[in-house]
């Protein structure tokens, strides 16, 4: 969100003004992260959740510098991680890892699982040949693998094994922050529980802290202590998971919440289903982003952005973009 | 009488000592106006059970060992390349999962949809011309006269979507094939296109036989489920009979490993320990012994038969 927070303490994470524009042909361009800003805790998970073409997977790649920003900072413990070089960001890379979500296409093919998951240790040189495989092996073990696991390759394993290794490759240099781009989606219904149980029990043992990025909110709310919901490249909501699931303040979050299906036929119905889809953001409305779906629009909210306005109550905090709150 | 019946199919893949069967015993019906979800995960055999059943299944390299389909009066198993190419697109729409493969992308969406009628309809250019406009309109995509001189890659992935479902319902089918429709989509837009499906269905009286991995979308859609594993149907009932009693350790294990809304924020969920058997390797007994907490020592010799009443039927000895 666009306003400034004061720095008091300092967070494991904080984002400020955080924006990517991506160019496209005849000058334009696209602004795929505009003018986002959050702070997360040492062990939080906070979970960002909105449609394709959201943003979402931008910027988990802009917090961890896959990709430059235009324009804002990234403190990692404090320090602004957009300003280092390229040797020292490597360095700073052991604190935050990536897991994705295909795990078909993210790990190499011509590699075996065990020099997969060595190789952030190789590259950072970290240990001995015997100690690395040791570690490999304490690894593979923590993430429910067998050792001899080590010796075969990514082929061999299904979708769920695939991903388990991912996150073994993940927690190789003991991160502090994963960030986790739709780590289930691409797994069937009976393996995703496997795997939300292993990040769940990681979290609580080496007081990992996530960014969970997903379009499943049913998911994102069993993980997440906070939550952020984004709207073409916005976070127009931002709250502690209970109160946003509670008590969802912008219209956007609560049309996303109504559609989600539920397994359970007597769930009241009551929604009014979104009309519309997402507009392209090589033409974003004016105004509000999300103006020409919404059903309260009104006139101000053609013209005006709104502003990230403090709407939270019993000390929760709970920040909302929207005229409806102003 | 069922509008679409199915009785005993199974099919298999390749040839001579590596010929695999991958869906076995299976049977089904639909009646006017009825949504029957077919679930399970993927490689559970859902979408070549349904498409063989239709015989849209390409064959080879699968074969259907047994079966009887009939639509209606039609025994479909009987009919020639000829007579099922009369069936296909008239009396059964078909929509598939992803609407960027399955329209084609040298020619324009009016095109596609007056090919679609003629096909099946002898009728002018001009009465061709109308009916496309009215099927657009009824699928809920504005300006339709501008959009039939689009090309599908010009279009959002929602219209295409409703594109795709106006060329399955353009000849007013009796029964709707749709493999997972909504999968592709936005939540948001998932909900539209559910609606639509739905008021279609209502007004129009076909039967839906929809595919999908998602109980979320079986719940709030079907009338009646079937949940497949290993290449066999485990469960068959009434929506609301299999979400409130599951039968089926596997049934019972999806419907508890799914986290909900509801589902306390980082509580253990539980799971189904393993995996599912690759065709291959299925065991002789049932399917999910090796994975199910409530295995008793017949399971892994015996299948056990889908027993049961018509309005719920389970393949377990020891069903929850």
């Amino acid at each position: 969100m666009g306003a400034e927070v004061p720095r008091m303490t300092v967070h494991l994470l904080d984002v400020q003004g955080l924006s990517k524009t991506f160019p496209l042909k005849g000058g334009r361009f696209i602004r795929a992260v505009d003018g986002v800003s959050f702070t997360q805790a040492q062990g939080e998970t906070i979970g960002i959740v909105g449609e394709s073409g959201c943003g979402k997977s931008t910027l988990g790649r802009l917090i961890l510098r896959l990709i430059e920003p235009t324009a804002g900072d990234v403190r990692f413990r404090g320090k602004d991680i957009t300003l280092l070089p390229a040797d020292a960001m490597r360095a700073m890379r052991r604190h935050m890892q990536m897991i994705f979500q295909d795990p078909y296409a993210s790990l190499d093919p011509r590699m075996r699982v065990g020099d997969l998951i060595e190789e952030p240790l190789v590259i950072h040189a970290i240990g001995t040949k015997a100690e690395r495989a040791q570690e490999v092996a304490r690894l593979l073990d923590t993430v429910g693998l067998p050792t001899e696991a080590a010796r075969r390759y990514p082929h061999e394993f299904s979708g769920g094994q695939r991903q388990r290794i991912s996150i073994a490759r993940a927690l190789a240099l003991h991160p502090e922050l994963i960030v986790a781009d739709e780590p289930v989606s691409a797994l069937d219904v009976s393996i995703q529980s496997q795997v939300l149980n292993l990040l769940m029990d990681l979290k609580r043992e080496r007081g990992l802290s996530y960014l969970f990025i997903s379009h499943n909110l049913a998911v994102v709310k069993y993980v997440s202590d906070t939550l952020a919901v984004m709207y073409l490249g916005r976070i127009v909501e931002l709250g502690s998971t209970e109160s946003v699931y509670a008590d969802p303040k912008h219209p956007y979050t609560q049309a996303l919440l109504a559609a989600i299906p539920e397994p359970d036929p007597d769930r009241a119905r009551d929604r009014v289903p979104l009309q519309g889809e997402l507009p392209s953001p090589e033409h974003p409305p004016t105004g509000c982003p999300f103006h020409p779906r919404c059903p309260q629009a009104m006139d101000r909210c053609r013209r005006e952005v709104p502003l990230p306005l403090e709407r939270g109550t019993k000390g929760q905090s709970h920040r909302v973009a929207c005229h409806l709150y102003d | 009488m069922a509008l679409f019946l199915v009785e005993d199919l199974a099919v298999s893949f390749g040839r001579g000592a590596s010929r695999v069967r991958v869906v076995d015993g299976v049977s089904f019906a639909v009646d006017r106006g009825e949504t029957l979800g077919i679930v399970g995960e993927s490689g559970c055999g859902k979408t070549v059970t349904v498409m063989s059943s239709i015989r849209l299944q390409p064959a080879p390299p699968s074969h259907i060992d047994s079966g009887r389909m009939r639509l209606g009066e039609v025994d479909l198993m009987s009919l020639s390349r000829t007579a099922l190419g009369e069936i296909w697109g008239n009396r059964i729409g078909v929509v598939f999962q992803d609407p960027m493969t399955s329209l084609n992308p040298t020619y324009t969406v009016g095109f596609q949809l007056r090919e679609a009628l003629r096909l099946h309809r002898n009728v002018s250019a001009a009465d061709a011309r109308a009916g496309v406009l009215r099927m657009l309109d009824r699928v809920g995509i504005n300006a339709p006269e501008r959009r039939l001189a689009q090309y599908p890659h010009e279009l959002s992935g929602g219209l295409r979507q409703r594109v795709l479902i106006a060329m399955a319902l353009i000849c007013n089918p009796e029964l709707l094939i749709a493999d997972e429709p909504t999968t592709a989509l936005d939540v948001t837009l998932q909900a539209q296109i559910l609606d639509l499906l739905r008021s279609l269905r209502d007004e129009l009286g076909m039967g839906i036989v929809l595919i999908t991995h998602d109980l979320g979308v079986v719940a709030e859609f079907c009338d009646r489920v079937a949940v497949m594993y290993a290449g066999r149907i485990v469960e068959s009932a009434v929506v609301r009979t299999l979400f409130e009693s599951p039968r089926h350790p596997y049934t019972h294990g999806l419907l508890t490993s799914i986290p909900r809304l509801a589902t306390v924020k980082g509580a253990r969920l539980p799971v189904i320990d393993g995996m599912v058997p690759a065709p291959g390797e299925r065991p002789a007994g049932c399917a999910f012994a090796q994975r199910c907490p409530r295995v008793e020592a017949r399971c892994r010799d015996e299948q056990p038969p889908l027993a049961g009443s018509p309005a719920h039927r389970f393949a377990c000895f020891n069903p929850v």
